[in-house]
């Protein structure tokens, strides 16, 4: 059987085409750099690895659709007001009811196991995945919930530049987020919280109090995975939270790692590049026969090999100093 | 420690990018027995006639209890996997079904008993599950999935075991490929998508774009666009046949999509992936019409966000009549599962479920009336079965005869309308709702076109 010659008509200009897709990159990255923020928030202060961060970001996000779209929490208690700002309490509320989770869960499953292996922990952590995606599974019977959020799939259009009104506030929260972080580090339970991720025993002598510190970075980590969660369901990203919402977590997976495991900082900015190179990646190589179907979802792992490489703690990392 | 943890996480991320990148014994008993033929219209249970017996002995093998007169059927249903929302209705509808009959005397006095398994679409327990059924049933009137079917096609050829696949590759259509095993239900991916071809030829379309997942789904669908473009005469202007990878960020195909400015755009993927293309792609500026295959859409997507925009620019294919279509096998389904499951929402499945077991009552009452209820016996009842009538909800079946001669080529296609899904209801609407609707409306009935019509069958359209 013959088949017709496939024409790939590219009618965008590539200044265009380019922007677009670092437009997209961006509020991808941004979406990366929320979830690998809740990463390293745990792990700087517990040096836990949580793998349940993507059962944690399905959960918040279901959790918004819950609020949002069936119950209508706390907006009936409301009275008359507007559409965006119902949904903004909402997603707090889950945003809050994460935190809770978050800390209860270090409360029962983390705290119990200080002192042991730290493989161990991660290997609970694992666990705690499964459960938390399968209930979470459940919860949404298997299928896509709708976050019900106000931007639905408007856009913005600048000349021939388009990003949705989802993207946008999704870069805007992230620069919120860096912000009250950077903030909260500075504060007297910031200020904990780093010299428990520097030295535990140090910390203790001085009178923080450590199992304190970690439920508060477990909150913090819970609350930032629902973000991401969040932010990954709606359009055009999703069309609600599924059970594929969960994988997004491993993949800002790179993102951590190129910016440091222990870096706030390296965070978000390993986010952004993530973000931006498996974007262009998928653009401008997705064409390309002989490098094999998706790799530009594989791009952003082989970014992370060379970084682990050449700086084995990451761009923003603090390299691990041994006296022997 | 933290050395430790990234040699952690290299070997978790190095196992990420591996996957990115890519019966026992039974015995024969003779026992006396009714033979009988049996007449059965559009699934309508009590319609069921007996005429005198041709001949007083039926052979029976595994699966069949020939003294209490029980033959076991087994489903190898995803219940708690990725599909669970379409498989869960499926196999309540078939469980309504085989009920309804047992209560109106069964298959001339033979009681069918199902027994159904959990395989969480997971290759592993597809075949754990049917090694633990395999010697207990005669036949799967449900199996779900390609890639769990393909894995355990040859136990089902060990043990000549009839198999309704819950899929539509075009391979299970192929003796060649499926030892003639593979009961498939209504048409496959690749004539679907001759089909949708044929509608958009229909509504004025040139230029086409496709974005499909890899594996039999999205070739097999791809392999039916690019045989109709070529019929037709149209242009492929963004060929993203496995360009949509499961996980990974969808922006390159619609900016592939976009760029095409094509005028319709076929969506080869799953409900959630392709409500993000199709909002990333309507968001960013493209103007083109979409359609999807059959399991790309769900009419829950009515229910989010991006609900207005397939009630704008999105048809739907479909192999069965959606909830709402009035029509009379459709009917009689819906007064079963209204009256079975009242609280219940509204779907798409049932039908799907309620046609299989129409099927599989028409294969073992053909096997009674052979006499032959042994596994061979069923497989050979079912492969001369023709003219099988859903009463409207979908095209009649025909198994007898060469692929190119029985496979089924009707399609019809039908169309989200959120004003209709929301005036009746929308999310809280319930099974016992006169009413109810998922949503769509048909806008093509039944039909084969031209491409479809003239294609000769004769080998899967993909190779697997």
């Amino acid at each position: 059987m013959g088949f017709v010659v496939v024409a790939q008509v590219v009618t965008q200009a590539p200044v265009e085409r380019f922007l677009n897709a670092l437009g997209s990159g961006v509020a991808l990255g941004a979406i990366y750099a929320m979830l690998a923020l809740g990463f390293v928030i745990i792990f700087k202060a517990t040096q836990v690895v949580n793998f349940a961060h993507g059962g944690l970001a399905a959960l918040g996000a279901y959790l918004v659709s819950y609020f949002a779209t069936v119950s209508n929490i706390p907006g009936r208690w409301m009275g008359d007001i507007s559409v965006t700002l119902q949904w903004t309490l909402s997603a707090l509320l889950a945003l809050a009811v994460m935190a809770f989770i978050g800390v209860v869960i270090e409360r029962i499953t983390i705290r119990p196991m200080i002192g042991e292996p730290l493989f161990a922990v991660a290997m609970i952590t694992l666990g705690l995945d499964l459960v938390i995606r399968t209930t979470t599974n459940d919860l949404m019977n298997n299928t896509n919930q709708g976050l019900g959020d106000p931007w639905g799939v408007l856009v913005v259009e600048i000349g021939f530049f388009r990003i949705a009104q989802t993207q946008i506030v999704a870069i805007v929260v992230l620069l919120l987020v860096g912000l009250l972080l950077a903030r909260f580090f500075k504060t007297r339970t910031g200020l904990a919280l780093r010299a428990t991720a520097f030295d535990q025993e140090v910390a203790m002598a001085q009178g923080i109090s450590v199992g304190k510190v970690f439920a508060i970075a477990w909150g913090i980590g819970a609350a930032l995975a629902a973000l991401g969660g969040i932010f990954s369901s709606v359009a055009p990203r999703g069309a609600g939270v599924d059970p594929f919402t969960a994988l997004i977590a491993f993949r800002a997976f790179p993102a951590i790692i190129i910016g440091g495991l222990d870096s706030i900082k390296g965070a978000v900015v390993g986010g952004l590049i993530v973000g931006v190179a498996e974007v262009l990646a998928g653009t401008y190589l997705g064409g390309v026969a002989w490098l094999g179907i998706g790799f530009g979802g594989v791009v952003p792992w082989l970014l992370m090999m060379v970084v682990l490489l050449v700086r084995p703690y990451g761009l923003f990392g603090t390299p691990e100093i041994r006296r022997v | 420690m933290r050395k430790q943890y990234s040699r952690l996480l290299l070997v978790v991320v190095m196992a990420l990018v591996a996957a990115a990148c890519g019966n026992g014994a039974e015995e024969t008993t003779t026992t006396a027995g009714v033979v009988a033929e049996t007449t059965t219209t559009a699934g309508v249970v009590a319609e069921t006639t007996t005429t005198a017996a041709v001949s007083d002995e039926i052979i029976t093998g595994g699966g069949v209890d020939a003294e209490a007169k029980v033959i076991n059927i087994g489903m190898l249903a995803d219940l708690t996997g990725l599909f669970a929302p379409l498989v869960i209705d499926i196999t309540d509808a078939q469980s309504v079904y085989w009920d309804r009959l047992n209560a109106a005397g069964g298959i001339d006095g033979w009681t069918v008993n199902l027994i159904i398994e959990d395989t969480n679409y997971d290759v592993e327990q597809h075949i754990e599950k049917y090694e633990k059924i395999r010697g207990d049933v005669v036949a799967i009137s449900q199996s779900t999935g390609s890639p769990t079917n393909v894995a355990a096609l040859p136990l089902y050829k060990e043990d000549s075991m009839l198999v309704m696949p819950l899929s539509w590759y075009s391979g299970w259509a192929i003796p060649e490929f499926d030892g003639g095993l593979m009961l498939e239900q209504n048409t496959n991916y690749c004539l679907e998508a001759m089909n949708i071809l044929d509608f958009i030829d229909g509504m004025g379309g040139k230029t086409i774009a496709i974005a499909t997942f890899p594996g039999d789904y999205g070739h097999d669908s791809a392999a039916g666009v690019r045989i109709a473009i070529e019929h037709y005469g149209m242009e492929l202007v963004y060929d993203g046949e496995a360009a949509v990878i499961p996980g990974q960020d969808q922006t390159p195909v619609i900016q592939g999509i976009v760029a095409s400015g094509a005028d319709w755009t076929v969506l080869t993927t799953n409900p959630s992936i392709g409500a993000e293309i199709l909002a990333g792609s309507v968001q960013a500026g493209y103007q083109g019409m979409f359609i999807g295959s059959v399991p790309m859409y769900n009419f829950t997507l009515l229910d989010s966000p991006v609900g207005p925009l397939f009630s704008d620019v999105f048809y739907q294919s479909a192999y069965s009549v959606g909830w709402g279509v009035d029509a009379p096998g459709n009917n009689e389904m819906r007064a079963a599962m209204s009256e079975a499951f009242p609280d219940r929402r509204p779907s798409d499945s049932f039908i799907i479920g309620w046609n299989e077991a129409i099927t599989m009552h028409e294969v073992l009452a053909a096997a009674i009336a052979n006499g032959d209820l042994t596994r061979e016996g069923v497989v050979a009842a079912a492969n001369n079965l023709t003219d099988i009538d859903f009463g409207g909800s979908a095209p009649t079946q025909s198994y007898a005869g060469t692929p190119n001669e029985f496979v089924l080529r009707s399609l019809a296609i039908m169309k989200p309308d959120l004003a209709l899904y929301t005036a009746a209801g929308g999310f809280d609407q319930t099974l016992s709702q006169a009413d109810g609707t998922t949503g769509s409306a048909v806008v093509k009935d039944f039909f084969v076109g031209s491409a479809a019509a003239e294609f000769e069958f004769t080998e899967p359209c993909y190779q697997l």
